[in-house]
């Protein structure tokens, strides 16, 4: 058998990323896309201005697409003729939020990625960590809400223990789930290799496990802002959550929603900038990076 | 003293119904030399991993003794490199990260560590590769990244599980050659699985076939042809005389796994 230089020599390329092949798009419908997906938002905006400004839901109390950004370029920039009780709150409520659902946010997805990690790779202190937290995690992180008031009164504190709570449980789980299934052969190569027990956890568990810390991670973040909006509402005298139920005792329906609108976006962008900052350390997960 | 010592070895997996268990290996005994170039062929299932994997200390045997260097092996260790037949490289590191992973663990990213390494992105022939990561890379070249985060922990044992089986004749063939050069500049003593005769007689100074299950050593044949060798040497006479012969002995025992009574 007589096999040429030429034949010898070929190794297959490496695919360079992102240079899959990409199907030509025809330029004409390019367009098209984005006109339809503006057009449930278009027609949702169009009837709440419409039943807003004649006063036609809830006894007129719902307000109009343009009286809630005008109350929300109140919020932000004091704005409005005459001024309402948060005129140009918007910062400082923002911060005051942010503050209590970074620390808590942080701090149960530390504990979460930790003890998750520990006992999904040591059988000991899964038998030792996971009744406990089994027997826990079914209780809604609402009906925490009294103990967490007489714990810590009315301020920060209750809404950074609720914060972390609610993230707590699903970054754990889903390390658990993670890190239980990081795979043996890989493991064993690390052995091989010549890794001791830590420089597995660390080098191999660890890294296999991210792309389900990362999915622990962002349902944790909107639980996240979920647990924060309420522990505001109930124990706290600042915050978006705080000033949104303020202006509902005060019948400032255009400030609640204008609340409504600044959580929805933040959720978003948190969320957007979670995804991002996992990018680069998920590239080499083939299609989850992209989600 | 012979490097690699099998005495009356046999390995038992549990039954999975909790019965009888199940034998794997039976009484294999067999000795490797340092410095020698074994290959194991035998058909599916036969037990071939599972000698491996004792070597390598990801199993004990159930009876009889292996030992490495007069020693019992009880953990993996880098003293004994495998090479995995789905590479088996870590996906999150790059090519340099992951061959330099041994050293790393032991020296830190010094640069003594920096250079061995990077001599050993050049010895497999990777240069320029070194920061892609395995999901851009071929099958060949993962093997290559495989190859070489195995030999720069310098081992005094290689075991190689089918590396090339899952590749391409052509890449096969080139990496059948990089081995042997490798190999020429600094032999080690190497367990090398295959189930393809002709792999088996291009690189092995001997050829152990092993029976169908329970996996015996049925015959050793010494691979009497000049080294260093490359591909050519397919064609030379010796060889398809010993390459007929092993076809025959290879035959029965596949039709026997096959449960095909002869
Ligand atoms: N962990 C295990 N538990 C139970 N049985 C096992 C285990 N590993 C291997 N076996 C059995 O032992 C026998 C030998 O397996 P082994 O993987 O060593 O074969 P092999 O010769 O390497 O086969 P192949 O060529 O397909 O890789 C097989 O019958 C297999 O089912
Ligand atoms: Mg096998």
């Amino acid at each position: 058998m007589a096999i040429t230089a030429s034949g010898m020599s070929h190794v297959n390329p490496p695919l360079a990323p992102g240079t899959g092949p990409r199907r030509p798009r025809k330029g004409r419908v390019r367009g098209i896309p984005v006109l339809l997906s503006m057009v449930i938002p278009l027609i949702v905006i169009a009837i709440w201005q419409y039943t807003g400004s004649n006063r036609m839901i809830a006894d007129g109390l719902f307000p109009s697409f343009t009286a809630s950004i005008e109350a929300l370029s109140d919020f932000l920039f004091g704005t409005a003729e005459q001024s309402a009780p948060y005129s140009g709150d918007w910062v400082t409520s923002v911060l005051d939020s942010s503050q209590r659902i970074l620390s808590g946010y942080v701090l149960g997805s530390v504990l979460g990625v930790v003890l998750g990690l520990f006992s999904g790779y040591s059988k000991s202190v899964r038998l030792l960590v996971n009744p406990m937290i089994d027997a826990l995690r079914p209780i809604s992180i609402t009906a925490w809400i009294p103990l967490a008031l007489i714990f810590f009164g009315i301020g920060n504190a209750p809404a950074i223990f609720l914060t972390s709570m609610a993230t707590f449980f699903p970054v754990y789980v889903n390390t658990l789930i993670g890190a239980m299934s990081a795979e043996g052969r890989l493991l064993r190569a690390a052995a091989m290799l010549g890794a001791n027990k830590w420089q597995m956890l660390v080098r191999v568990t660890f890294p296999a496990t991210l792309p389900s810390i990362a999915t622990g991670m962002r349902v944790a973040l909107a639980l996240a802002w979920t647990t924060v909006v309420v522990a505001e509402i109930l124990g706290a005298r600042s915050g978006l959550g705080y000033v949104l139920m303020d202006a509902y005792n005060q019948f400032r329906f255009d400030y609640v929603v204008a609340c409504m609108i600044s959580l929805g976006a933040l959720g978003f962008l948190s969320d957007r900038l979670l995804a991002w900052l996992f990018k680069r350390p998920l590239r080499w997960v083939e299609s989850a990076a992209k989600a | 003293m012979p490097e690699v010592f099998f005495d009356d070895m046999s390995i038992e997996f549990p039954d999975p119904r909790g019965r009888n268990p199940r034998l794997a290996v039976s009484h294999v005994d067999l000795q490797i030399a340092d410095q020698e170039f074994v290959c194991i062929l035998g058909p599916s299932g036969c037990g071939k991993s599972t000698v491996l994997n004792v070597v390598a200390g990801f199993l004990e045997p159930t009876a009889g003794t292996m030992l490495v260097d007069g020693q019992a092996v009880n953990r993996p260790g880098p003293e004994r490199g495998v090479v995995f037949q789905d590479a088996n490289i870590f996906p999150w590191l790059t090519v340099e990260q992951n061959i330099g992973f041994g050293p790393r663990l032991r020296q830190g990213s010094s640069n003594e560590v920096k250079e061995r390494t990077a001599e050993f992105v050049e010895r497999v022939g990777l240069t320029g590769f070194e920061q892609h990561l395995p999901l851009e890379l071929s099958g060949g070249m993962r093997q290559r990244v495989g190859l070489a985060r195995t030999l720069i922990n310098d081992p005094s044992v290689l075991l190689m599980d089918e590396p090339f089986g899952a590749l391409d004749a052509q890449t096969r063939i080139l990496m059948q050659e990089l081995l042997l050069d490798l190999w020429e500049r600094d032999r080690k003593t190497v367990i090398f699985v295959t189930h393809d005769i002709d792999e088996a007689l291009l690189l092995g100074d001997r050829v152990v076939v092993m029976s169908a299950s329970p996996g015996r050593v049925k015959e050793v044949v010494r691979v009497d042809l000049p080294r260093p060798r490359s591909f050519d040497i397919t064609s030379d006479e010796k060889f398809l005389g010993m390459r007929r012969h092993l076809m025959d002995e290879l035959h029965s025992e596949t039709e026997r796994a096959e449960g095909i009574v002869a």
